[in-house]
């Protein structure tokens, strides 16, 4: 498999609290592995390390095999781009501004072209399905809009990794059923996805991997249908849970179940 | 896609259109005032005068012989004075339009974080050395020592806004009283007056300290410029922005620097002109859009025409007595401020 990603022992510690215990992590080219968890897991913390944003406290971590502290921020920004919760949402640009910058790291290269650009903001628009809004102040729109314009944005970087937290976070769920849609169509085309999900039927439906992860540790990695289990997610989510077979998806069903 | 994007208006952005618009009007208001300020003052001089004077100097003769005394007052005085106006308000505005910018905060501008009050420092330190040149030279070295020291002391991480004000406010109030104790302290004959350096004046401006004045403010203004399209990034947020390729604190520091030097040359020369940096972004972000690159443009020209319009006033309302011009733009830029923040969800 081609290996974008590989996180060796990977540990991250704050102080006397550890969030991230001896993690070893993949992330191969066609894959989406979804990473769930209970809050507080250490599943935001793991993909800050992988992003490059949080240098690792023990361990290491190679982007497309090369160690990620050599990366410049500019040669980082070609080979991963990374959705993180919004902290500013009162951007003052329009939103095709604000997605055309996703372009940016591409506009110091020779190779890159106007049509490039444009070409990538358009179908970055159009695949989040906000390309109405295109003119909008991004201050002014709704927080799953203003979510669907970042994820354009990511969208626009074309990078081959993409590291998304939450990236349905504040969606409906037929913009939900799309981004998922979408993620699958990357993975298809060879790029590398990996994605923070607090939706277990989404992770079901769209990952190729499932990493599960409780108390900064890695629970269990696999396909969905080995890694969610009644007995296992009941375990790490202290909620009693039942997994049943879809009923017209090829794929487990999770359900939260009564004491 | 139902947004057609053309190659002109790239990236999307509805102001684009009336961008060229605002900053042909701009400049030629500022061209304008700088014409008043030529005839008008404790002696007003008749256009045709003036005009025969600066194409005198210019080479050319137009058949207005102009009176020696007209042309020592245009040409020594009002011209280079009105010109020091143009390079310290778009000075000033292009300080604010960056440190705005900068921390996403519309209340920064160099007098809030300290960095004018350093440069104040420096400027009167410099000129009990050197004079004006002093003056000029010592506000650009202290306004660059006082950004690297907001920077060093507001955080370990650039985007911590609060700290960075709260650094300044206690830095501007430290630093204008060491002003006062210097001034107080040192010979009046050499060093301009505290009023000077809290409220400003254009008074003494001559061809030499606008020389410097401008060279220096020019460096400053040109690293500033070319971080530009790092600001528009950096409205993203700062892991966005990183994410994106920005070194967000590398930029931090060039980009305080940068306003260090701009501020600390135009306060060296000027002394302390107040509401400039604060105002002028935030009437011309209405005009130009958030993007900075033409922000700086019209901040430059809309700071120019603001100090140059004030110092008109400044001169002429209690002829023959001039008052500071920090006055006068406090006076006119205070209310003009509340009124354009009515609503404005800060």
């Amino acid at each position: 498999m081609d290996e974008r990603i590989e996180a060796n022992a990977v540990g991250y510690r704050v102080g006397k609290a550890t969030l991230l215990d001896s993690v070893d992590l993949s992330l191969s080219a066609g894959e989406l592995v979804a990473v769930v968890g209970p809050n507080g897991a250490g599943k935001s913390t793991l993909l800050r390390v992988l992003a490059g944003d949080l240098r690792p406290t023990s361990g290491r971590v190679t982007l497309a095999d090369q160690p990620l502290e050599r990366y410049d921020y500019d040669d980082l920004a070609l080979q991963r781009a990374v959705f993180v919760p919004l902290t500013v949402r009162d951007i003052p640009f329009a939103v095709e501004a604000v997605v055309a910058m996703g372009r940016f790291p591409h506009q110091r290269r020779a190779a890159n072209s106007i049509e490039d650009d444009e070409q990538a903001v358009a179908s970055a628009l159009e695949r989040t399905t906000t390309s109405h809004l295109a003119s909008r102040v991004f201050a002014t729109l709704s927080s799953g809009e203003q979510t669907r314009v970042s994820l354009a944005r990511v969208f626009a970087q074309d990078a081959p990794v993409l590291l998304l937290d939450e990236p349905t976070n504040a969606l409906d769920v037929a913009h939900e059923e799309r981004v998922m849609l979408e993620l699958q169509t990357l993975v298809g085309r060879g790029r590398a996805v990996l994605a923070i999900l607090h939706d277990l039927n989404a992770a079901a439906n769209y990952a190729t991997r499932v990493v599960v992860m409780m108390d900064g540790k890695i629970r269990a990695v696999g396909t969905p249908g080995e890694v969610l289990r009644d007995d296992l997610l009941t375990d790490v989510y202290g909620q009693p849970m039942r997994v049943v077979d879809h009923p017209f998806r090829d794929c487990p069903l999770v359900l939260v179940a009564d004491d | 896609m139902t947004q057609s994007v053309s190659a002109t208006a790239r990236p999307f952005d509805p102001f684009a259109a009336r961008r060229r618009g605002v900053s042909v009007v701009l400049g030629l208001l500022l061209v304008g005032a700088v014409a008043l300020n030529l005839g008008m003052g404790a002696v007003l001089i008749p256009p045709e005068e003036v005009l025969g004077v600066v194409a005198g100097k210019a080479g050319l003769a137009l058949g207005v012989e102009p009176s020696t005394q007209a042309e020592a007052v245009v040409w020594s005085i009002r011209l280079p004075r009105a010109l020091m106006g143009v390079v310290t308000g778009a000075a000033l505005a292009l300080t604010g339009v960056v440190l705005q910018g900068v921390f996403r905060n519309p209340m920064a501008d160099p007098q809030l974080l300290g960095i004018g009050p350093g440069a104040s420092l420096g400027g009167v330190i410099g000129s009990v050395a050197g004079a004006t040149q002093g003056a000029i030279a010592g506000g650009a070295v202290a306004g660059l020592l006082t950004a690297l020291v907001v920077r060093r002391l507001g955080a370990r991480r650039a985007n911590q806004p609060s700290r960075f004000i709260l650094t300044g406010v206690a830095l501007s109030a430290a630093l204008s009283a060491w002003v006062g104790f210097v001034v107080f302290g040192a010979d009046r004959a050499k060093v301009p007056p505290i009023e000077f350096w809290l409220l400003g004046s254009l008074a003494g401006s001559t061809w030499r300290a606008l020389g410097t004045a401008t060279v220096l403010a020019g460096l400053g203004a040109l690293g500033l410029w070319a971080g530009a399209r790092t600001l528009d990034l950096m409205a993203l947020g700062e892991s966005e922005a990183r994410h994106l390729g920005v070194d967000v604190e590398f930029a931090t520091t060039v980009l305080l620097m940068g306003v260090g030097i701009v501020t600390g040359a135009a306060v060296g020369a000027v002394g302390v002109v107040g509401f400039v940096g604060l105002l002028v972004p935030h009437v011309v972000r209405k005009l130009t859009g958030p993007a900075h690159r033409p922000l700086m443009v019209g901040g430059m020209l809309a700071g120019g025409l603001f100090v140059v319009l004030t110092d008109l006033a400044a001169r002429t309302v209690f002829v023959p007595i001039e008052i500071p011009v920090g006055l006068i733009t406090a006076v006119v830029g205070g209310p003009f401020f509340l009124w354009l923040i009515r609503g404005a969800r800060y």
